[in-house]
């Protein structure tokens, strides 16, 4: 009888408690929301590379070398010599490599010289090789294959022909006209800055930069993209390797090997290591936005408590009905209390749903505009917790008005003022 | 639970005083007043002379300073509020001037809320219920919301509820000022006639001269009131 009063009470101030389920539900879900998308986020920050065992890169600092070879943000300090990449390929413990070489870019692309391994053993995720949407990976010099988004916002489809940039950025840079690129292959989406990538071949990275010097084009004699196949288009140096080991175990070995070697100042990191540090880095944002959504949560519970409270006035007639059927004070504390439960148990469940309807949608839009791969699923292993939590302090919030309620009944008796 | 004793009065009130404040004049002073065993009470006095006060006290909401209050025999002074709370459930009914019943409740489950409150198992009240619905002519709208019956309508489902757990008293505070005369007397006619069958006795407030010959006996509430005009004046 307490639970169907408390309900058919609700019911009778329905407009009012429409509006503050809603206010509720709506924070609810920013609650849910943003707590989802830091999780998914942070999850495939941690996918972006997989299966590599060391990225390997001019000496610098940790954050940098993996935000330019992984990220494509920023720029390499110096060069490692192919000389090196030899040598640490023919290392026993190395199974492959992934040369990494960057610097020219493409309508705001980065571009990205490697060789057929990348195509075999880049992995993202959970261990997932990259798959070809269209086409085949590039064999001839001026073959490029295209990252999915490179490819969807550009609108290229097999066989365009490309101009690479040289530097990076979307204007006024000097271009590798000479040498157009056509698109062999397309790469499906990865939810990674591979999609962000046009891939040539290393040999390709030499070839149109066979006539420059120090950042220009020699004015002197040009080298057409015929006469540059003649050339030996092996290159001399390189951005970053990613290194996969035969086992795992012997990775702090080579590491230190690595970074220890006497010919040239080289850094090798751990991938899983160095994405965490940076991760970490983020956590001042992250953290911002939970403050910021549990603030609004407050919000709304202080609004469902205010409209309780101000709904107390027009109830006092109810309460000397209930009181004058022999309702203890307790009674109509519990009445006030058990409102509060079903409009907050509803706006969870409202809230959740919310979320998960608008993620269904927004799935396709996340992965499109910011490559953000997030399930339609928000519910966390400790999401009840949290429940359980957003219950407390709504039962806390509403003790307000159930105290009010609680000393109406005692102070103000059968008398029924209008 | 506490035992009715039949032989004892319904009420006994003696030496009572009730104010807010120990230091504040005593909004209520009630020297004696005994209340026989299924006697119908007329109490009328102006408003502000300390009706409700009294109200309260005979329903147990409020305990006075001073005095013995004994309802059959049970002192509701010694009494807890937990248990007090208990005792207006079992053994009274009040019915107001108007707004009686929960408005968002049909008519049926403003009774079984009234029995839920009382020692009432579900099955008997739903029984009682129904019984009291066919009696007082409800039949029709027993599942209609109290708040779209009319004045007179909802008076008779205040009835109703008042006598769902045979109560030994039955207060009622002003019941009829918002009927019209007819529906006033048919009202009173309504109350006694069932409230006969249980044996209640009854304790009706109004300000309304008039009603005093239904009842067996007349009680002025400005006898009791230490409340006089003079002394109010002084402290003004």
């Amino acid at each position: 009888m307490l639970i169907k009063l408390a309900r058919l009470s609700v019911w009778n101030r329905r407009a009012t408690a429409v509006l503050t389920l809603l206010a509720l539900s709506i924070s609810i879900a920013l609650v849910l929301g943003i707590d989802h998308l830091r999780n998914q986020a942070k999850e495939s920050f941690g996918k972006t590379l997989s299966g590599t065992d060391l990225i390997v890169g001019a000496r610098s600092g940790s954050i940098n070398l993996l935000l330019y070879s992984v990220f494509r943000i920023g720029n390499a300090t110096n060069n490692i010599t192919w000389q090196t990449y030899q040598e640490l390929a023919r290392h026993s413990a190395v199974d492959w490599i992934i040369p990494i070489s960057l610097g020219d870019s493409h309508r705001g692309y980065r571009v990205l010289g490697t060789n057929e391994v990348y195509f075999a053993h880049y992995q993202f995720g959970q261990h997932q090789p990259l798959v070809f949407a269209e086409g085949k990976q590039f064999e001839g010099v001026y073959d490029a294959v295209l990252g999915a988004e490179v490819a969807q916002k550009l609108g290229y489809k097999l066989g365009d022909k490309i101009i690479v940039a040289h530097g990076s950025g979307e204007v006024t840079l000097s271009k590798h006209t000479d040498k157009p690129f056509t698109v062999v292959g397309i790469l499906q989406p990865t939810g990674t800055p591979v999609d962000r990538t046009v891939h040539i071949s290393l040999a390709a990275i030499e070839a149109i930069h066979l006539d420059w010097q120090g950042g220009v084009q020699t004015s002197g004699h040009k080298i057409s993209a015929e006469e540059a196949l003649t050339f030996d288009l092996t290159p001399t140096a390189i951005t970053a390797m990613l290194v996969g080991l035969k086992s795992r175990t012997q990775t702090f070995s080579v590491q230190r090997q690595i970074n220890e070697y006497s010919e040239e100042p080289l850094l090798a990191i751990l991938p899983g290591v160095a994405l965490t540090e940076l991760w970490s880095m983020l956590a001042m944002v992250e953290n911002l936005l939970a403050v910021i959504s549990l603030f609004v949560l407050i919000a709304a519970l202080m609004g469902m408590t205010t409209s309780l409270l101000s709904a107390m006035n027009e109830r006092q007639r109810e309460i000397a009905i209930l009181r004058s059927l022999g309702a203890s004070a307790g009674y109509l504390f519990l009445l006030v209390e058990i409102e509060v439960l079903i409009i907050t148990v509803l706006a969870l469940l409202l809230g959740a749903g919310i979320l998960s309807i608008g993620l269904v949608f927004g799935q396709h839009y996340l992965a499109q505009q910011f490559g953000l791969f997030v399930s339609a699923n928000p519910i966390q292993a400790y999401t009840p917790l949290a429940a359980g939590g957003v219950i407390f302090l709504s039962l806390l919030l509403g003790f307000f008005p159930s105290f009010i309620a609680y000393r109406r009944a005692l102070n103000e008796g059968l008398s029924q003022r209008l | 639970m506490e035992q009715i004793k039949n032989n004892l009065p319904a009420i006994f009130l003696r030496d009572v005083k009730f104010s807010w404040n120990k230091s504040d004049m005593p909004l209520l002073a009630i020297n004696d007043l005994h209340v026989v065993n299924g006697e119908h009470i007329f109490l009328y006095g102006p408003s502000g002379s300390g009706k409700s006060t009294l109200l309260n006290i005979l329903s147990g909401i409020n305990v006075p300073q001073y005095g013995t209050v004994e309802i059959f025999g049970q002192s509701l002074t010694t009494l807890s509020p937990r248990k007090r709370d208990q005792f207006r459930a079992q053994h009274m009914g009040i019915i107001f001037q108007q707004f009686n019943l929960i408005p968002y409740l049909s008519v049926l489950d403003n009774l079984l809320l009234r029995a839920h409150f009382s020692a009432l198992s579900k099955q008997d009240a739903k029984q009682k219920a129904h019984e009291l619905i066919v009696a007082l002519g409800l039949i029709n709208f027993s599942h209609k919301k109290a708040q779209h019956l009319s004045v007179g309508q909802q008076q008779r489902v205040a009835v109703a509820r008042a006598l769902i757990n045979s109560p030994k008293i039955i207060i009622a505070d002003e019941p009829t000022s918002a009927l019209d005369s007819d529906n006033r007397d048919v009202f009173i006619e309504l109350l006694f006639k069932n409230a006969e069958v249980c044996g209640s006795t009854i304790i009706f407030v109004s300000h309304d001269k008039s009603l005093s010959h239904f009842f067996t006996r007349s009680v002025d509430i400005t006898s009791f009131s230490m409340r006089n005009r003079s002394k109010e004046s002084a402290i003004c």
